[in-house]
């Protein structure tokens, strides 16, 4: 080290003293430092093979101890082998350090997976698409598009001559509802996503509540539960702003349809005097949710076979949001109704 | 759950142990591979990607065919008059005449009862192994009072 240094300093002041007196050095810096066999030997370079060096003395090998050596480090030392870290911050694509595609091991939003293929997915596939497909078929002779209308467009509505053809108001609140396109293969309502939340107001005055809901929800839906603060503070609930009292959990992909088919199969059934989901359930996007109770909830079969962890009264009630591609409720609850969903009551599109 | 006994607080157990393996999950650490097997990991993972593409390309291309297919059956119902002749050409198309034109194409196009949802009984999920009773012939949908 020592000598490398003195090459280069010895290198920068030649070129320097080069540069100020317009000359050239004789010979290059580089050749200058190396050492001939008949120089002088650097005292930091041993002359002496390692071999033939005596050890470390008795003493010193009896009292070494490796481990406590290791236990009394403040700071675990690096391990040895190269470990990749993607960034854990996006600085943009002009940054030198670029985080890996979300597809390798080592990027931050890799999702190992899938390790199943859901029947519910598989019976979408071959049963329901072409089902639903040749159900919602609308013809449209050649030449003749199907034009589809926003909804929700208010008419003008009066004696006004000049109300006739005018264009429409827009929707009360200013909310543009996407129009329907007619059914093809190509948007089929499947299923995109189900979020299950759980509000638990006792979580005010004791923790415990949110753990547990915490907990059962993950065991429901095979995934981390997510806590939320309350964004306003509510008299009547006891609910304070700030402060914890709820847990989601979005499911996609194979989690989602494991456990629409679990809900289906499993719960539903056992569910007393179950009539179904209310027709006027949707927010007239294509998004239906039920609500489960806290016993309803204990009928999961992940709950239900360790039912003994849970402390009764403490079992949550859980909502349940299914987000369709389809845009209207009517879509949705077809889609739902041909994975086994019932509705009851009056159904509102 | 809060208990007072003797002037202490006391929690549930049960509770303590929820709490206890929230906070110390056995999520698994993240995978770190070396050059081989991140080598073979990226190869697996392409090629199943691949697959999945591959897969997904002949389902629509299986549904776009059905609907095609679903298309010109209609549109030959719309072309078709009562004895059951298409029209082929323009000329033939003027030639039809009659109530029986299309007739069975406006039949085929109504859509009464269709948003009367999917009868729950065709509403049955594929299974891995078949039940104990395969199929109950007995079965009569009970009557609405």
């Amino acid at each position: 080290m020592a000598l490398r240094e003195f090459c280069s300093r010895m290198g920068a002041s030649l070129s320097q003293d080069a540069r100020s007196l317009s000359l050239r050095p004789a010979w290059p810096a580089q050749q200058q430092c190396r050492r001939l066999a008949t120089t002088a030997a650097d005292p930091d370079i041993e002359t002496e093979a390692s071999l033939n060096s005596t050890g470390p003395d008795e003493e010193l090998v009896k009292n070494y101890d490796p481990i406590a050596r290791a236990r009394s480090r403040r700071r675990q030392l690096p391990s040895s082998r190269y470990k990749f870290r993607s960034p854990r911050y996006y600085r943009g694509p002009l940054h030198p350090h670029q985080p890996p595609p979300p597809t390798d091991p080592s990027s931050r939003e890799f999702v190992p997976g899938p390790f199943s293929l859901p029947r519910l997915e598989q019976t979408w596939e071959s049963t329901i698409a072409p089902d639903l497909l040749t159900l919602n078929y609308q013809h449209a002779p050649p030449g003749m598009e199907i034009v589809a209308k926003a909804r929700g467009l208010r008419p003008w509505v009066g004696d006004n001559p000049y109300f006739k053809n005018r264009v429409p108001r827009p929707p009360r609140g200013g909310m543009f509802l996407p129009a329907r396109k007619p059914i093809t293969f190509r948007n089929v309502p499947r299923l995109r996503e189900i979020t299950v939340h759980s509000m638990v107001g006792q979580a005010m005055e004791d923790s415990g509540y949110l753990h547990v809901a915490g907990m059962a929800v993950q065991a429901i839906t095979n995934k981390r539960a997510q806590v939320h603060e309350a964004k306003e503070s509510v008299q009547n609930w006891g609910v304070k702003k700030g402060r914890p009292v709820s847990v989601t959990v979005d499911l996609q992909g194979e989690d989602m349809y494991h456990f629409l088919a679990k809900v289906v199969e499993v719960v539903f059934p056992r569910i007393r005097d179950f009539k179904g989901i209310k027709g006027t359930s949707g927010d007239s996007y294509g998004n239906i949710t039920f609500g489960l109770t806290p016993e309803e909830v204990a009928m999961f079969p992940e709950i239900e076979v360790n039912y003994d962890m849970y402390p009764a009264k403490m079992i949550p009630g859980a909502h349940v949001t299914i987000k369709t591609s389809a845009v209207t409720d009517r879509d949705a609850r077809m889609l739902l109704r041909s994975m086994g969903v019932p509705f009851y009551g009056k159904l509102v599109d | 759950m809060l208990k007072r006994k003797g002037g202490k607080m006391q929690r549930d157990p049960r509770v303590r142990a929820i709490r206890y393996h929230l906070w110390h999950s056995k999520a698994m650490r993240p995978l770190r591979f070396s050059r081989m097997r991140g080598l073979r990991h990226w190869t697996i993972a392409r090629a199943y990607a691949l697959f999945k593409h591959r897969r997904r390309q002949a389902l629509e291309r299986d549904l776009e065919r059905q609907y095609t297919a679903m298309r010109a059956a209609v549109e030959a119902l719309r072309l078709m008059d009562e004895r059951g002749v298409v029209a082929r050409t323009e000329a033939e198309r003027a030639a039809q005449q009659g109530a029986g034109v299309g007739r069975l194409y406006r039949i085929a196009m109504g859509k009464q009862g269709v948003w009367d949802q999917v009868p729950i009984e065709y509403a049955r999920v594929q299974t891995e192994f078949p039940a104990k009773e395969p199929f109950n012939e007995g079965w009569r949908r009970p009557r609405k009072e």
